[in-house]
């Protein structure tokens, strides 16, 4: 493309920082409404002014309303969810990506259409399931029903795609099993679409209100559960402790975006080639 | 003789080997679908044809077609409240898809134009997509309240909304769901858009400059038409989420009474929230009219991605 | 920029980790009522046979392990520092009982489970909008042994009715609220109001409204906005003139007697900030003596505490001097679960008999301040020390019930909150926002079927 002038770089770094603004301020007032004295009007603070301040305020949400437990729990059941879901979905993106078999079509088809029930449509009688395999209230009540995911299995499809059928035959003339390929050659080149999978879907399960607040009582304190009770009505929290509650519950899912933003993007980049 | 039937037979039986692998392989995942999502879905949808609610205890009869006369009558309480949230979706997913579209393109285009810092505002244009949708809703709220509130005042500068409460108004309210939105989800959509664009080549423009074709013509005969595979993707990812919205307005709305639920005169009610309400009112009915409003809306849900489907396969 | 990227990642790494590790100091304590760790072996959440067995069998510590949901308050701070003060008490002198868990649930994670029909507590504390939905869909513990006729005396009358249905008691009241206005009396004081001046009656409000305006000041938020809370208040002024009731499924309430209501409403509007009650922003605005009067709850009060603000309680005022008083009151009751084993049972309704007691309301009412449903103790005058009791007292003798509790389901009040916003701005008037009120009612209870 042709050069910019001087004028036209300026003109595109000024629309690039007022939306880099906008996505972000909101974000700051995270922080400046929680690091501020209480004095502060906390809706219209736009700086922090009293850290020692906001760092009693997080003090406070991680003792008494218990944050930080709720933090480990959800950490457990997310992680938990993810290693699952990476099996069984790395496993199915495998059969679907190479192979022809009876009944694909229908199968595959029925995956794509899980992706558009509403759970709410059969969250109950899912629980009431649940509860009679003794499930409820544990790790894996939690995170079984959260495995299954079509989304999942479309961004591994879409990372397999480029890969020739050639790397499977010929692995197959020497003598490798089915799953012994899978394991040895696929999964290797799967890297990528497993950290993105992985990266999506812990946003994604970490942020989980529904089943969680359903399935779990007193042994296992889903974060979203606790955040979403602290904002019951009739209770009142001090406003900068929600917000300080918040800001940790904001941070795992912060933290592993920063940290593998890169594949993030490749995912989401990725699962929009197919269409 | 022999000899000729045995081959076919092991080459049957090593395909039948071969599926049976293959059907292996996909086992886990049915296994668990099947258990934990169409098991459940199906009791869903043969319960939205029974008079079950919260008080049935187990005593459940068969009405037929009952609960979807009555939710799409228009006669009734929650029947009035379904049709007008089905209105209220009517305006709000073309609207935030448009907005939303439009937004995350011109973000493409502006960041196509950016070479240094280009990591840096894609990061950063995607991070409000990360914070859970109950930060979002709730921060909005503060820069929505009415006269203090930062961006209300803003637009009350430029003429819009003066002295509206937005969460309680009509139209406004849908738009106030519509900026949290777009607010959260432009940076998805935007990174799957600038990616497209990269791809494509340089040379077609400046073919088109050549020809002297201006901005707004390259957009239209060469960035559109190339983009069109992954705007389609996320057109489909668009209506399928915008039409189940539920979080946003439930937190705006949220009195702590389910009648209230969808701001005054429902003018932020959605179809997912007023399942939801019919769930907790414990009426008659109460939980069958749910779940015949959720295969209702799933239907639309359906319908509206298979007429997609149809359209693209006709133009191409 | 990478070098910063990765900064800002390790400096967030060892945020979260600081934040799991005082995580883990903080959480225990306030959750488990039992220290025992025997208690909590076993599956999820107990509820009848196999886990009621396996106590009965007589393991080394014998007894039962009750679990009982509460509102997730009580768990926290100093509430949840009394029910593990009452559950400590209560196993040690019952042998049968080895220890309550205490579980953060609300109204609507309750009513969840409820439609499930499986995984229950053995007791739960919740509204009492929702009572007989619960007698409905659950198999209730009869309490009716607990209330001798001077118990039954000892509560508010009203309270003893709803909780009374088809020969049997189904649950303890147990706490209470009504809306309440508080007053920044700095606010008052630059506008040149007497501080001492009691709220007696709406013109009363109205003029001391005018005044703060007058002085610059907003007077108070928007009282048709954010739900039935503020709307319902001041129709409960009324509710001596309200003939409430539901008869061949249309309520017994004529769109005469509500008319009041939405002129006062709209009367309101002229002073409010256009924000609403529960907005964050109003309550920011008071503490920061920008705003007046605010309507709120009686669980508001610590925030202002906190904010230092110098400020006063009044009930939502009658119209004439001495008349009835405002507020819609709402009532939480404490239910037990049928659990099917008889020694449970007798456990539970022993627990929920301690919860009825004069000595427990008495003491919840005097450490966490908030109003009990037991009319012996809101007149007590050793509990009536706070100026936030002595006017919730007064508060509970006046106003309305939200709904007719226990023998409805309707919440009928709350169909104010979809009518008043368009009554406030002047979309329609006050006799038609009494029509569309009573229409929107009778819809509810024809839905409800009642």
């Amino acid at each position: 493309m042709r050069s910019q002038s001087f004028l036209e770089k300026c003109f595109w770094y000024i629309l690039a920082s007022i939306w880099t603004l906008v996505a972000l301020f909101p974000i700051w007032v995270l922080f400046s409404g929680t690091f501020s004295k209480d004095t502060n009007n906390v809706t219209q603070t736009y700086f922090p002014n009293s850290i020692s301040n906001g760092i009693e305020k997080v003090s406070e949400a991680l003792s008494t309303i218990n944050i930080g437990q709720a933090t480990i729990d959800t950490f457990i059941y997310t992680t938990v969810t993810i290693v699952g879901l990476l099996i069984i979905s790395s496993l199915a993106a495998y059969e679907f990506s190479f192979f022809n078999f009876p009944g694909k079509k229908v199968l595959f088809s029925l995956v794509m259409i899980s992706m558009m029930m509403p759970m709410i449509l059969y969250v109950i009688p899912l629980y009431r399931m649940v509860y009679h395999m003794g499930l409820s209230d544990t790790v894996l009540g939690v995170s079984l029903p959260l495995m299954v995911s079509a989304l999942s299995v479309f961004i591994m499809m879409q990372f397999l795609e480029g890969l020739p059928i050639s790397i499977i035959e010929s692995a197959r003339i020497d003598g490798a099993g089915h799953f012994r390929i899978f394991v040895k050659i696929v999964l290797p080149l799967m890297r990528n679409g497993i950290l993105t999978t992985t990266v999506l879907m812990f946003m994604k399960t970490w942020g989980q209100y529904l089943w969680p607040s359903l399935v779990t009582a007193q042994k296992i304190r889903p974060i979203s559960v606790v955040i979403a009770n602290m904002l019951a009505p009739n209770f009142w929290v001090d406003s900068r402790v929600k917000l300080a509650a918040m800001l940790v519950a904001m941070l795992p899912p912060m933290l592993v975006y920063l940290l593998f933003q890169r594949y993030v993007i490749e995912g989401v980049t990725m699962s929009s080639v197919k269409g | 003789m022999r000899s000729k039937k045995n081959p076919v037979k092991k080459e049957k039986n090593l395909k039948f080997q071969k599926y049976l692998v293959n059907y292996l392989g996909l086992l886990p995942f049915f296994v668990l679908f099947v258990v934990f999502v169409l098991y459940p879905f199906f009791y869903g949808i043969v319960m939205s044809f029974t008079d079950w609610s919260v008080s049935s205890r187990g005593n459940v009869n068969f009405v037929g077609l009952e609960n979807y006369k009555y939710v799409l009558s228009g006669v009734g309480t929650s029947s009035v409240r379904f049709l007008a949230s089905l209105k209220n979706l009517l305006i709000y997913v073309p609207l935030t898809l448009l907005i939303g579209l439009t937004l995350s393109l011109v973000l493409a285009l502006i960041l196509s134009q950016i070479k240094r810092g280009y990591s840096f505002f894609r990061g950063a244009w995607f991070a409000p997509y990360v914070l859970p949708l109950f930060i979002c809703a709730g921060i909005w709220q503060w820069f929505m309240t009415t006269n203090t509130g930062l961006v209300a005042s803003f637009f009350a500068k430029l003429g819009i909304g003066v002295g509206v409460d937005w969460s309680s108004t009509a139209i406004y309210a849908i738009f106030l769901v519509i900026f949290i939105d777009v607010w959260n989800s432009v940076g998805f959509n935007f990174v799957m858009i600038s990616a497209g664009m990269k791809d494509i080549s340089p040379e077609l423009y400046e073919a088109a400059e050549l020809d002297g074709a201006s901005t707004i013509q390259k957009m239209r005969y060469i960035t559109i038409p190339m983009l069109e595979p992954i705007l389609f993707v996320v057109i489909t990812y668009g209506f399928v989420s915008a039409l189940q919205v539920y979080d946003i307005p439930w937190i705006l709305s949220g009195t702590g009474d389910y009648n209230n639920i969808g701001g005054p005169g429902q003018c932020m009610l959605f179809p997912v929230m007023e399942m939801v309400r019919n769930i907790y009112l414990g009426a008659n009915s109460g939980l069958g009219r749910a779940t015949a409003e959720g295969v209702i809306l799933m239907i639309f849900i359906m319908l509206i991605t298979l007429v997609q489907f149809k359209v693209r396969k006709k133009r191409y | 920029m990478k070098r910063l990227k990765r900064v800002a990642c390790v400096v967030l790494a060892i945020a979260v980790s600081l934040a799991m590790l005082t995580g883990c100091s903080g959480s225990g304590s306030s959750l488990a009522a039992s220290g025992s760790g025997s208690g909590s072996a076993g599956s999820a959440i107990r509820t009848s046979g196999g886990a009621a067995k396996a106590g009965d069998n007589g393991s080394s510590d014998g007894g039962y392990d009750l679990v009982f949901w509460v509102y997730s308050d009580a768990v926290l701070n100093d509430q949840g520092k009394l029910f593990k003060q009452w559950a400590d008490d209560f196993c040690a002198e019952n042998d049968d009982v080895n220890s309550i868990t205490f579980v953060g649930k609300d109204d609507a994670d309750l009513l969840t489970s409820l439609m499930a029909g499986v995984g229950l507590p053995d007791m739960f504390f919740a509204s009492a909008r929702d009572c007989m939905k619960y007698e409905q869909a659950i198999d209730l513990l009869d309490l009716s042994t607990i209330y001798d006729n001077d118990t039954k005396g000892s509560f508010y009358a009203n309270t003893m009715d709803a909780v009374t249905a088809n020969d049997g008691m189904w649950a303890v009241p147990f706490m209470s609220y009504v809306p309440i206005i508080f007053r920044n009396l700095d606010v008052m004081k630059a506008a040149g109001i007497d501080a001492s001046e009691q709220l007696d009656d709406w013109d009363t409000f109205f003029n001391e409204c005018q005044k703060v305006k007058d002085a610059g000041y907003d007077a108070t938020t928007s009282w048709a906005t954010g739900g039935y809370y503020a709307p319902g208040a001041v129709l409960a002024c009324d509710a001596e003139n309200l003939t409430v009731g539901v008869k061949d499924g249309k309520t017994t309430v004529d769109p005469s007697q509500c008319e009041r209501t939405f002129e006062t409403i709209q009367k309101l509007e002229t002073y409010s900030n256009g924000m609403s009650y529960s907005d964050d922003a109003a309550a920011e605005a008071f503490k920061t003596n920008k705003l007046a009067f605010l309507l709120a709850g009686p669980w508001n009060e610590p925030d202002y505490v906190q904010a230092g603000v110098n400020y006063d309680i009044q009930l939502v005022p009658p119209y004439e001097k001495g008349g009835w008083t405002g507020g819609l009151q709402g009532w939480d009751f404490m239910y037990g679960v049928n659990t099917g084993d008889p020694g449970r049972n007798d456990a539970i309704v022993r627990w929920l008999q301690k919860m009825a007691s004069y000595d427990v309301q008495k003491t919840f009412a005097q450490v966490i301040g908030r109003s009990v449903l037991r009319e012996d103790v809101m007149n007590d005058p050793d509990v009536m020390q706070t100026n936030m009791l002595k006017v919730l007292s007064t508060g509970l003798n006046n106003g309305m019930m939200q709904m007719e509790f226990g023998h409805s389901n309707v919440f009928w009040a709350s169909a104010i909150g979809d009518v008043a916003p368009s009554v406030a701005t002047g979309k329609i008037t006050s006799a038609d926002g009494a029509k569309a009120f009573v229409d929107s009612v009778n819809g509810l209870y024809a839905e409800a079927g009642e």
